[in-house]
C-alpha cells in the first residue's frame, strides 16, 4: 500500500459530524463563545460590604467624638474621685476643710 | 455605484489584517477569525477526541485562549498555525484526562459500501501512535498542512515533522498485517 492509498483509506474512514454542517449549531456555539469571553458582569456585594463597614466604622467614629457613652462619662468620674487612691467619697468630703466644703456646696 | 463596486471588490482581509484590527480595538475582527477556522478547530477536536460534545467545548476554549492572548500575540507564525497550536493541545490534553480506554467507540456509518472494520482497525491504530506522530498524521492527511506548520504546531523541526509522518505511516501499515 502507497502512502498516498494509506491516506486515502484514513480519509475515508473519518466522516464529519452532522453538527459541523448544521447553521443552529454554529450560532450557538457562537453565542455560548460570546458569553464565554464577554467580561463578566462584578460581584457587587463585596464592594457594597466594603462601603458599608466604611460607613459603618465612619458614624461610630463620629458618634464616640461627640457624645461620649455614657459608661465612660461615669467612668472618667470615678476617675476624679479617685485621684488620690481613695475609692470612697465620702473620706474625700470628711478631709475638707470648712472652707473647701463651702466651696465644694457652691458648686452645685 | 464606484463604492460598492469597491466594496465588491474589495479583497477579503487576510488572518493578519484581522488580527491587527482585533488588535486596534475592533472585536468584530475576531468574529471574522472565529468564522474561519472555527470548523477546521472543531473537526480536528473531534477526530482526536470522536466526541461531539468534548469537540465543541475544545473548540470553544480554543477562541476563549486566543481571545485572551491574541494581545501577546507576536506572530512569529501565522494566526493559524498559533490557533492550531492551542486547539491541538486542548484537544491531547483532553484527551489524556479521558484515559486511553475511552477513547474509540464503533461509531456505525450509515454510508453504504463500508467496510465499518477495517476502517474501525485503522482508526485504532492512528489513536494507538505517539501523541506527536499522530497530531502530525492529522494535521497533514486531513488539513493538509506544511511540514513547516505542522513542526511549528507540534512544536519541532519541519525535518522532525517529515520522520514523524514517515514513521507513523510505516506503524500503521505494520498495524495493519502489511510487511515492509
Amino acid at each position: 500500500m502507497t502512502d498516498d492509498e494509506l491516506i486515502a483509506k484514513l480519509k475515508a474512514s473519518v466522516e464529519p459530524p452532522k453538527e459541523a454542517d448544521d447553521p443552529r449549531f454554529w450560532q450557538s456555539f457562537a453565542a455560548d463563545l460570546d458569553r464565554a469571553i464577554a467580561p463578566r458582569p462584578r460581584r457587587r456585594w463585596p464592594a457594597l460590604a466594603a462601603i458599608g463597614a466604611v460607613a459603618a466604622a465612619a458614624v461610630l467614629a463620629v458618634t464616640l467624638r461627640t457624645k461620649p457613652p455614657q459608661r465612660m462619662a461615669i467612668m472618667q468620674d470615678e476617675l476624679t474621685l479617685d485621684a488620690d487612691g481613695n475609692s470612697d467619697a465620702a473620706e474625700l468630703v470628711g478631709e475638707l476643710d470648712l472652707e473647701e466644703l463651702h466651696a465644694v456646696a457652691g458648686k452645685f | 455605484v464606484n463604492a460598492a463596486l469597491a466594496r465588491m471588490v474589495e479583497p477579503t482581509p487576510s488572518d493578519d489584517e484581522l488580527v491587527a484590527r482585533f488588535r486596534a480595538g475592533e472585536r468584530a475582527a475576531f468574529d471574522e477569525l472565529v468564522r474561519r477556522h472555527q470548523r477546521a478547530i472543531l473537526l480536528m477536536a473531534h477526530r482526536i477526541l470522536r466526541s461531539m460534545e468534548d469537540a465543541r467545548d475544545v473548540a470553544q476554549r480554543a477562541f476563549v485562549q486566543a481571545y485572551r492572548q491574541l494581545a501577546r500575540f507576536r506572530g512569529e507564525s501565522s494566526f493559524r498555525t498559533w490557533l492550531w497550536r492551542i486547539g491541538a493541545n486542548l484537544a491531547l490534553d483532553a484527551l489524556r484526562k479521558r484515559g486511553r480506554d475511552a477513547r474509540l467507540a464503533l461509531v456505525p456509518d450509515e454510508r453504504p459500501g463500508r467496510d465499518l472494520l477495517a476502517e474501525h482497525q485503522l482508526r485504532r491504530a492512528l489513536e494507538e501512535l505517539p501523541e506527536r506522530q499522530r497530531l502530525v498524521v492529522e494535521l497533514r492527511t486531513f488539513e493538509e498542512l506544511s511540514f513547516r506548520e505542522i513542526g511549528e504546531i507540534v512544536g519541532s523541526s519541519e525535518d522532525a515533522a517529515k520522520m514523524n509522518f514517515h514513521h507513523a505511516l510505516k506503524r500503521l501499515r505494520q498495524v495493519l498485517g502489511e510487511k515492509e
